[in-house]
């Protein structure tokens, strides 16, 4: 399962690494992390809302992702990926893990993702009255 | 935002193809016992049970006893509240990037509020 949004920012990927790993300036309101594989921190959204964050991978440039939690609740990974174009860098989020990441990750290779399929069965339910 | 228990029990009943293509047949009419459902899709009988099982604990199904047989019906309601979950994730990304987007167009060397 996962949940997959993007921005193109008019930046090389270099400049956009550096403002999306500067993550009080557009995530947090308090809490920062470590930029290296296992390094921990306690994140205050800007919401108001918690997460314990672990880093799984930094790649400068290219891709940061880190699996959080709120309290009580499963971790998901969240994967900040940076793809150079013609005028700018895409970054896009894929948060995901919720039903389990093995499961989650072959599906998401396997097909278009969950949005889609989840709305299908959806629409398909809908066809029966509850 | 982060997932209650239902959403969990509802995006885990998903996460199995198996388990999909079951939900998609019932909810469309092609078949609601289990008999019919194994000979829908390649795998046992037993096996279609054990899934139809885990449906029913993330109440996406509901059986009904007759006699001998069980007959499934989906029951959408999870699937609502698991999809508006969803969105209500997408859009705090979408708020977050926003910032970000916001954030860069100020420039690098101002860090001051929007």
């Amino acid at each position: 399962m996962d949940v997959t949004r993007e921005i193109t920012l008019p930046l090389e990927p270099e400049a956009a690494w550096d403002a999306v790993v500067d993550l009080e300036r557009w995530l947090t309101e308090d809490g920062a992390l470590l930029l290296e594989p296992g390094a921990e921190g306690e994140l205050t959204l800007r919401d108001g809302e918690t997460r314990r964050a672990t880093v799984q991978d930094v790649r400068p440039g290219e891709l940061l992702s880190f699996w959080w939690h709120a309290p009580d609740a499963l971790a998901t990974l969240v994967e900040v990926r940076l793809v150079g174009i013609d005028d700018g860098t895409r970054v896009v989020v894929v948060e995901s893990g919720y039903a389990g990441a093995p499961v989650c990750h072959a599906d998401v290779l396997a097909g278009p993702g969950w949005g889609p399929a989840l709305l299908r069965l959806r629409g398909a339910g809908e066809l029966v009255p509850a | 935002m982060s997932a209650g228990e239902p959403e969990q029990a509802v995006f885990a009943a998903l996460a199995d193809p198996t388990r999909r293509a079951l939900l998609r047949s019932i909810a469309s009419g092609e078949a609601c016992t289990p008999t019919e459902l194994a000979a829908l899709l390649p795998v046992s009988r037993q096996a279609v049970s054990k899934h139809l099982a885990l449906l029913e604990r993330a109440q996406l199904v509901d059986a009904e006893r007759s006699g001998r047989e069980v007959r499934f019906r989906a029951t959408p309601a999870p699937l609502g509240d698991a999809i508006g979950w969803m969105t209500a994730v997408g859009a705090q990304w979408d708020d977050r990037l926003a910032a970000l987007g916001r954030a860069v167009a100020r420039g690098h060397g101002d860090a001051g509020p929007a």
